[in-house]
């Protein structure tokens, strides 16, 4: 009988989940996205921040985008922080864990990939007010890769922590 | 119980020396590796579509940045309804950093993998090698591809006509969301269960 291996299973299960994850997302309208879930989810709360730091260079937003003097910050799909999100809930899913441990796993991580990537945002913005030549490396490359090591970070923490409360890994000897 | 503690800070720790360790190589040699893919790349993407003739490059004002000539050589119908005479070349391109996101976490993942010894990193290396053509090639030709195929879509919109939506487009979609970090972490994942399934069970029965 073919048996295929609990690694195999968690990598297919993982892909899985996150192209069921990355269709939905796209199944989203794009005008919803850009009046709601970026307005009022990540550019207004990111627009008090600055100008709570930076009072002297006021941040207005216009739907997807942040408006001041000294820049433009416009946050398109994928920049919301979904795919680190996918990736996380996605290993979550995939592992076999009860479905508390998994809730709990899941719910904790999108308010850590919120609040990181709304310091993204606010971070990205001064970049480009001040520092624009420094924008193109810190977009693309430092901060998605360090995003997804603090992800891994998070998924072994919460791999312990199911580890050492779950039921299912509790040793019968 | 302060190892228990200690265990995830261990594995962080190890991940960011190694992204420190990675990303300096990348920002020095990554050019490097790059050029040694070009001809695989430019010949792969050619693949993708035969819209238009395929050339890669790096641009003389930016050198860090590969861009993609994407030359309308032949009088196509598709083509020339979009007012793109025979001939007339399309430039997009993609800077190193961006290309090298995917190598970089699979690296990273072959590296700070708990493994007993170092026969066994080296073994994870040799098959991530393979790994890591994989990935530069369902990425970055696609994304360059893409662009091109992105504008020819602005310009078919522009000019109200019809122009079928390619398939590689919503792979590119799909990579530039998130795809190029599942692919790398999936295919590092699959890299260590060919290690163990290839190499570390038939050890164990030599001990045996």
């Amino acid at each position: 009988m073919f048996k295929i291996s609990p690694q195999v299973r968690f990598v297919a299960l993982f892909i899985v989940f996150y192209v069921i994850m990355h269709l939905s997302y796209l199944a989203i309208p794009i005008e919803y996205l850009i009046n709601f879930v970026y307005r009022w989810g990540i550019n207004e709360p990111a627009a008090f921040v600055i100008n709570s730091i930076a009072s002297e260079n006021i941040v207005r937003v216009e739907g997807h985008r942040l408006i001041s003097k000294t820049a433009i910050l416009e946050i398109v799909r994928g920049c919301d922080g979904s795919g680190v999100f996918f990736i996380m809930a996605s290993a979550i899913l995939a592992f076999t864990a009860s479905v508390t441990y998994k809730l709990w796993g899941l719910l904790s991580g999108l308010v850590l990939i919120y609040l990181l990537n709304q310091t993204r945002v606010v971070v990205l913005y001064f970049v480009v007010s001040k520092e624009p030549d420094w924008f193109v490396p810190l977009h693309t490359y430092y901060i998605p890769t360090l995003l997804i090591i603090i992800m891994c970070c998070f998924f072994v923490w919460w791999l312990d922590w199911v580890k050492k409360h779950d039921s299912r890994f509790q040793s019968t000897a | 119980m302060t190892q228990d503690f200690n265990q995830p800070l261990r594995i962080a720790t190890k991940l960011l020396l190694a992204w420190v360790v990675l990303s300096a190589l990348g920002y020095f040699y990554g050019q490097n590796l790059v050029d040694l893919m070009l001809p695989l790349m430019r010949g792969f993407a050619q693949n993708i579509t035969d819209d238009f003739y395929i050339n890669f490059a790096w641009q003389k004002e930016n050198t860090r940045m590969l861009m993609i000539d994407a030359n309308f050589g032949i009088p196509k119908v598709s083509i020339q309804a979009l007012g793109i005479n025979a001939g007339a070349t399309i430039s997009a391109g993609t800077n190193i950093e961006h290309i090298l996101v995917p190598l970089i976490l699979l690296f990273l993942l072959v590296l700070c993998w708990p493994l007993a010894t170092f026969k066994h990193r080296g073994l994870l290396l040799l098959l991530a090698l393979p790994a890591a053509v994989i990935t530069l090639l369902l990425t970055t030709p696609f994304l360059l591809v893409g662009k091109v195929e992105s504008l020819l879509q602005e310009q078919a919109s522009t000019m109200r006509v019809v122009r079928e939506k390619p398939l590689y487009l919503d792979w590119m979609l799909f990579t530039e969301v998130g795809g190029r970090w599942l692919l790398p972490i999936s295919l590092g994942l699959l890299c260590v269960w060919l290690l163990n399934s290839l190499f570390i069970p038939k050890e164990n029965d030599i001990a045996k």
